[in-house]
């Protein structure tokens, strides 16, 4: 049988580093060569149960594992569009108008969004001041959302969020994320292009969505470097 | 990913342009560069299956007082924190180890032979040895610093030769700058090499990157290397063929690097990919 | 594109791959027969360098020639082989315990030469821990060309030991017991049947080479049981000469340290040194073996007060030679001192109660040499069987074990670590399998890495915290700035009171409630300072910062875990 270094460190439940070591030493009866390990199953389950540990090769590695590669601000930007005029005088009308054009949400999760939106909307305003709002659901596991996505929607009209500046808002971030751990990613990385002055005033021109996008990468990039990266 | 670059300090102007090159890499690769100032003419380093015992030149001692100062200088104008090495472990009281945990390791092209010796002539037998048995890939540095603005990687379709390309499509993607690959073709199609990249599942990706590959039917592979941007970071495999071969025909490697004077980034065959 | 022939090691044949004992056995018959020739090499070599050198030994100016071998000597291991110069054996140990018996390939040879440099031109040194360091080299170096892993390079590295001190001494029980008991450090059955086979390859290519010649001829002792008696003040004298030498050698290295000269010629003082004893006591020069076949045979010639000062001279010459940097093994000086105390002793014994019936000289000089063995090494088991092999006799093996037995204790007790050992030891570079040491020297900080905490921001609210507690299943959060910097750690007890204070939710940043001073752990740590300083400032968990982001925490817990599993993995074929 012939599997990867890390599908068997995945099938012991072992830090990869270590079965690396465990083959060099020889202390595990297998043979690498390019990476790749040749070994009998059954050899490799006696030994495992000899030394107290359980090999399973179905065994996957938890949820953080494989979530651990960083996920841009650009891509989930992709995966939740960016939308223009919005219409709406208040802060419910909006929310609609904004879940219903993102497409990356099955239309009968659409209400359960808005709802979970204007929940967290009731604890403390997610206007962030400048005229930018960045709505998003407390606990963003309960919707089922399966990648990162940011929508963003340019409204028609000025609305009333008891931003923290109390300036009305013009421009809302919607954040959707599988996982606490991937919004606090997203969020940090928003909130970097946010402080940017220059970046404000660039959103409140309505840019064309190519424009934004790349001015977003090129931001992104920018942040990358700055070595501004959680997780 | 945290990185780490090993880079063994040379008091001279020769090493100044070598530690300038590495300073240049680490800021673009996001890499913490190590800095080990010799105290003994030679140490040991410890890979997998093999012991390499490099003997510096003498010019690495070099006025050891000021060593640590035009480090610490060199580093500062480059932004990044002094991380210096001291050693463990020691073999004999005069033979320390040197841990091959890093993810890089610069060398000048041989460091066991003094300054006054090295052209682009050959590269030296111990920095071979290390290429050989390091996980870690090798910046082997121009003679004089020079940044680096495209990258170039050399595909002949070999595992090792997939190796560098995947380290150049991280780099790539790292410092957003543009790639080349480029291959000499070897009794193979062009379709040849596009069916190795597919099998391997990194077509999009390459797509992504939006590189060019410059493909040579013809013209001695040595004629064609003039074709290598001159402010390139060059990565390739080395040694993906086996001993009698290299002995019998040369290496493709030794031969690049007798040719072109850039930066080079070499891929060992134990190279780990994906650390 | 693969060339046609490559070479693919044997260890990755299908053949080998379930079971490598086939393998191991092949490989250390093959390792045995290189490093018995190696041994015979350098025996016979030796022979005729002594032998060339004869004639010359009547002038007065002989006693440069030992400062002329040792300096070459040191010149050839420093600048020709650049071999960091060190006795030999705690190098072989080292690479052993800390990089799976990784040798260089000059060491293959290196030791041979200027072994042969030294000792040939008189220098107090035995041959022994040179070939023993060339066994060990290509054993280490063929198991490189195999591709075999760390045990199994090991296990080799024994095999070579083995074969060479089996091949010099002709004893390969002896240099089966070396292997395990000084080289490797366990007595595990994977290791004892490739080593034996070394072991007696390593014999048999010595009897075919240079005959069936045993150093000592077998002689016919009747021991009383007086004798067994005398042997405990024996092993006391021979303790204390066993003292007396590891001190001297140590003394005169650290001197030698000291003083800033080139290293060959510091060589070459302590052979000229070396050379003026030996105008006056001629049997102190060289390895000696000559000597102790004569008080075997009770033919030694010069009466106690001389044989005692034989003892001294020896021991200064020894140091002298090995602590200025000439190049050669303790093993044959041990054997000659060993000698001379016994000699000393029984002389005195008659001298004081000539009434009684004591055994032969012969018998003596045999237990002083294993005294003085046993207690060097620290290693009774070589100590006995390495005396009983060369010697050829059996019925001494009562008295043999009293004398190695006492004078180990004695020695283990004023110095606790053999002269092989002390230098590691004192560098806490000892690591013999299945040990704390060993099993906390291979863990490693990224292998204990828990990367299940949440990392929060220093201006993230309170309330917005509060939510990130109720995710999370740990009750710690690292905290980083918004360049993701590591900042300081939350820990749960700190802020118990705060978060359960509704007021406080808007007003308060997830800044202002961390812990800024926290003790960081870098990845390159090792686990055992991290684990001192756990133990030191009381903490269970330790946040690993490298390059000032955080990586994930350490924890008593996830150690203990971890240890476990890689005890068991280390241990097991030794509690089987």
């Amino acid at each position: 049988m012939k599997l990867g270094v890390e599908q068997i460190a995945c099938a012991l439940d072992l830090p990869r580093g270590k079965i690396e070591r465990w083959i060099r030493q020889g202390r595990i009866p297998l043979v690498q060569r390019d990476h790749i390990c040749t070994f009998d199953q059954q050899v490799l389950k006696r030994w495992a149960a000899q030394h107290n540990l359980e090999f399973r090769p179905e065994r996957h590695r938890p949820v953080e594992c494989l979530l651990s590669e960083d996920v841009t601000l650009e891509a989930a930007l992709r995966n939740g569009g960016i939308h223009y005029g919005i219409e709406g005088r208040q802060v419910m009308d909006v929310f609609q108008a904004a879940v219903e054009r993102i497409e990356a949400i099955p239309a009968a999760d659409k209400p359960r969004l808005v709802e979970k939106l204007l929940e967290r909307e009731t604890l403390t305003s997610t206007g962030i001041g400048k005229g930018v709002a960045i709505p998003h659901p407390r606990e963003p596991e309960s919707l089922g959302i399966q990648t990162s996505a940011v929508a963003a929607c340019f409204l028609a009209n000025p609305v009333e969020f008891q931003a923290l500046d109390g300036r009305p808002v013009t421009i809302m971030f919607i954040l959707l994320s599988p996982s606490v751990r991937r919004h606090l990613q997203i969020l940090s990385r928003l909130s970097f292009c946010l402080r940017q002055e220059a970046f404000v005033t660039f959103l409140k021109k309505t840019p064309e969505a190519d424009a934004l996008m790349s001015r977003l990468g090129k931001m992104e990039a920018l942040c990358e470097k700055s070595g501004q990266r959680s997780g | 990913m945290y990185s780490q670059l090993f880079h063994i300090f040379r008091n001279t102007p020769l090493g100044r342009e070598t530690f300038l090159q590495s300073l240049y890499f680490c800021n673009q690769v996001d890499t913490t560069p190590v800095v080990y100032i010799p105290e003994f003419i030679k140490f040991l380093m410890y890979f997998d299956n093999d012991v390499v015992q490099v003997d510096l030149d003498e010019s690495y001692l070099t006025d050891p007082a000021t060593a640590e100062d035009h480090a610490r200088i060199l580093l500062d104008s480059a932004n990044l924190k002094p991380n210096f090495f001291t050693p463990k472990n020691f073999t004999a009281s005069t033979l320390p180890d040197i841990p091959t945990n890093f993810e890089f390791m610069c060398c000048p092209r041989s460091i066991s032979d003094l300054s006054s010796k090295i052209g682009l002539g050959y590269i030296g037998p111990r920095v071979r040895r290390i290429v050989t048995s390091a996980r870690f890939p090798v910046l082997i540095t121009s003679a004089v610093y020079k940044p680096w603005t495209r990258l170039v990687v050399f595909f002949g379709g070999s595992a090792n030769a997939l190796n560098a390309l995947k380290l150049g499509m991280r780099i790539a993607r790292q410092t957003g700058m543009p790639l080349d690959i480029f291959t000499q073709a070897e009794n193979r199609s062009r379709e040849d090499y596009a069916a190795i990249i597919r099998d391997h599942h990194m077509e999009d990706e390459l797509e992504r990157l939006q590189q060019r590959w410059i493909f040579f039917d013809e013209g001695k592979f040595e004629t064609n290397l003039y074709a290598v941007p001159h402010d390139a970071l060059v990565i390739l495999g080395a040694y993906g063929h086996g001993l009698i071969r290299n002995l019998v025909f040369g290496s493709k490697m030794e031969n690049i690097q007798s040719t072109i004077p850039n930066n080079l980034l070499i891929v060992g065959p134990n190279y780990t990919a994906g650390i | 594109m693969r060339s046609p022939i490559s070479w693919r090691p044997p260890a990755t044949w299908h053949f080998f791959r379930s079971d490598d004992r086939l393998l191991l056995i092949l490989a250390g018959a093959i390792v045995g027969i290189c490093s018995g020739v190696a041994a015979v090499a350098l025996n016979q070599s030796l022979i005729a360098v002594l032998g060339y050198l004869r004639p010359y030994r009547a002038y007065w100016w002989a006693f440069v020639l030992p400062a002329v071998g040792a300096a070459l000597s040191s010149l050839f291991l420093n600048k020709i082989m650049r071999e960091g110069a060190g006795h030999g054996v705690p190098e072989v140990i080292y690479s052993v315990s800390r990089y799976g018996g990784l040798m260089r390939f000059r060491s293959s040879f290196s030791r041979l030469i200027s072994s042969c440099l030294t000792i040939g031109s008189g220098g107090s040194a035995g041959p022994e821990a040179p070939i023993v360091m060339s066994g060990s080299a290509i054993g280490s170096n063929i198991a490189r060309l195999l591709g075999l892993n760390d045990r199994q390079r090991v296990t080799l590295v024994g095999c070579g030991a083995a074969g060479a001190i089996s091949a010099i001494f002709n004893a390969p029980i002896a240099g089966l017991i070396f292997a395990m008991e000084i080289i490797l450090g366990e007595w595990a059955a994977s290791n004892l049947i490739p080593i034996a086979i070394a072991a007696v390859a390593g014999t048999e290519i010595s009897h075919l080479l240079q005959g069936k010649q045993i150093p000592f001829s077998h002689h016919h002792f009747n021991i009383g049981a007086v004798d067994i008696v005398a042997c405990i003040g024996l092993a006391v004298f021979t303790a204390l000469a066993s003292i007396m030498l590891t001190r001297a050698i140590r003394t005169i290295h650290h001197q030698a340290d000291g003083i800033q000269l080139p290293s060959w010629l510091k060589a070459a003082g302590g052979g000229c040194a070396v050379g003026l004893i030996g105008l006056y006591l001629p049997m102190v020069l060289g390895e000696g073996y000559h000597a102790i076949r004569e008080m075997m045979e009770g033919r030694f010639a010069p009466g106690i007060g001389l044989v005692f000062l034989a003892v001294l001279a020896k021991i200064m010459a020894t140091a002298l030679t090995l602590g200025s940097g000439g190049s050669g093994g303790i093993f044959a000086p041990c054997l000659v001192i060993g000698s001379f105390a016994g000699l000393t002793y029984h002389r005195a014994l008659a001298y004081l109660w000539p009434g009684v019936d004591w055994v032969q000289e012969g018998c003596f000089v045999l237990l002083g040499m294993a005294g003085l063995v046993s207690g060097i090494l620290q290693a009774p088991l070589t100590g006995i069987f390495l005396i009983v092999e060369i010697t050829g006799g059996y019925e001494v093996i009562l008295p043999l074990i009293i004398v190695s037995a006492i004078s180990t204790t004695i020695c283990h007790y004023m110095e606790p670590a053999s002269f092989y050992l002390k230098d590691l030891v004192e560098k806490g570079q000892l690591m013999r399998p299945g040990t704390d040491a060993r099993v906390l020297a291979d863990l490693e900080v990224h292998e204990l890495l828990e990367t299940d905490c949440i990392t929060v921001h220093t201006d993230m609210l309170l309330r917005d915290f509060v939510d990130i507690v109720k995710q999370s299943r740990r009750n710690l959060f690292p905290v980083e700035d918004q360049s993701g910097q590591f900042q300081g750690m939350i820990y749960m007890d700190d802020i118990r009171p705060y978060l359960f204070d509704p007021l406080m939710y808007d007003a308060v940043l997830v800044g202002q409630l961390m812990n800024p001073r926290v003790e960081t752990v870098s990845p390159d740590d090792d686990v055992v300072e991290v684990l001192e300083r756990m133990d030191a400032e009381g903490l269970f968990n330790m946040p690993v910062v490298a390059n000032h982001r955080f990586r994930g925490m350490i924890s008593k817990s996830t150690l203990l875990d971890q240890y476990r599993k890689e005890l068991m993995v280390q241990t097991y074929h030794l509690n089987r």
